[in-house]
């Protein structure tokens, strides 16, 4: 597993030119807005079933 | 009638449930409530060449694993949406407990052959996922740390799910032993959901208000980088929801959006590998579940114009 450290230092030195990492980037350089446009289909909340 | 229901039906006929209307009430609460997971064992019943119907037990069992769990964790988190709000404290934490011995209960009284191992699996999640709740909440901050809360906390219930599904489905124990892995690996994908989730809501949740440490946070918190010591000032202001957004901004352009879907993948070609190494009579269900959790990063590889990779 790579550590945390290490992946912001691999994403951010080498931008575009290790496979994966160009599209990691993206993700990084994308505005919020983009990010949470997408927000409702990442929460998989699997633990939502508090009964109220 | 679906097998959910005729799960749910099983719980409320229960000797113990016609007694007790409060736990009668949360049982017929549950019906309005079906997360993903309580389909886990429908899943694996049906993978392993079972008919849906088998999986009965271990869904009801399930269930009531799930609700003691959630209602345990809203108290540790004092969680406003928590059901000991109306109940009260006290009487939440027993109603819990009565949910954790009902779901023992179904699966000791059930006609599988495994019977006893399945009570001793539901057991066993319990008592882990105990374990990982109260690691959660001494908030400890390192990567160390947070991925053995979530071994503990979250992968138990999700192997269970499976594992309960395979016995009842008729596997033999070594089937439902592989299945028990390949679902503790999807807890852990499950977990890194949820931090997304919680971590990008708005107005901040108890996450942000509380001083806990998601992935998200963990990663912004914890790795030097130029916005580090903005992002740990606009956190401590998170019920602001300008320094939210603002924090929530950050989460991005360091890089700890793209980590936690990093982790993902990781995990995705994980699951995908084992899963092929699984001899199932029927691979489909949770292929298809594999799909669908990963659709999600997909999209948002597509949203930000990049490929998304051929191979994980």
């Amino acid at each position: 597993m790579v550590s945390m450290q290490t992946f912001y230092t691999n994403l951010f030195s080498t931008p575009g030119t290790h496979g994966n990492l160009s599209g990691l980037l993206r993700i990084a350089r994308a505005s919020l807005k983009e990010i949470l446009a997408v927000r409702s289909e990442l929460a998989w909340d699997a633990w939502a079933a508090t009964p109220q | 009638m679906e097998i959910y229901q005729r799960a749910i039906q099983a719980l409320l006929t229960h000797p113990q449930t016609l007694e007790w209307p409060a736990l009668a009430e949360l049982c017929e609460r549950a019906r309005a409530h079906r997360p993903i997971a309580w389909d886990f064992s429908l899943l694996a019943a049906e993978a392993v060449g079972g008919k849906p119907e088998a999986a009965i037990p271990a869904v009801g069992a399930l269930t009531c694993a799930h609700m003691a769990l959630i209602m345990i964790d809203d108290l540790l988190d004092e969680d406003p949406r928590g059901a000991y709000h109306q109940l009260g404290t006290g009487r939440a934490a027993n109603l819990a407990s009565a949910l954790s011995s009902l779901g023992l209960d179904i699966l000791l009284s059930c006609k599988i052959n495994e019977r006893e191992r399945a009570a001793l699996a539901l057991n066993e999640l319990m008592l882990r996922t105990a374990y990982g709740q109260d690691l959660d909440i001494q908030n400890a901050r390192t990567e160390e740390a947070y991925w053995a809360v979530t071994k503990a906390k979250s992968s138990p219930y999700f192997g269970t799910g499976l594992y309960l599904g395979a016995l009842c489905g008729g596997a033999k124990l070594q089937l439902a032993d592989q299945l028990q892995k390949f679902g503790e690996l999807f807890g852990e994908i499950m977990q890194i959901h949820d931090d997304l989730n919680d971590c990008l809501a708005s107005p901040a949740n108890v996450d942000w208000l509380q001083g806990r440490s998601p992935l998200p946070i963990l990663f912004a918190q914890e790795v030097a980088h130029p916005q580090q010591a903005r992002f740990i000032q606009m956190r401590g202001q998170a019920s602001n929801p300008a320094a939210l957004a603002e924090a929530q901004a950050i989460l991005v352009s360091c890089g700890a959006i793209s980590y936690c879907v990093n982790e993902l993948m990781l995990r995705q070609g994980q699951a995908e590998r084992l899963l092929n190494r699984i001899r199932l009579t029927n691979p489909a269900p949770l292929v298809k579940l594999l799909a669908d959790s990963i659709a999600p990063v997909q999209h948002l590889f597509a949203k930000v114009g990049a490929d998304f990779p051929a191979t994980l």
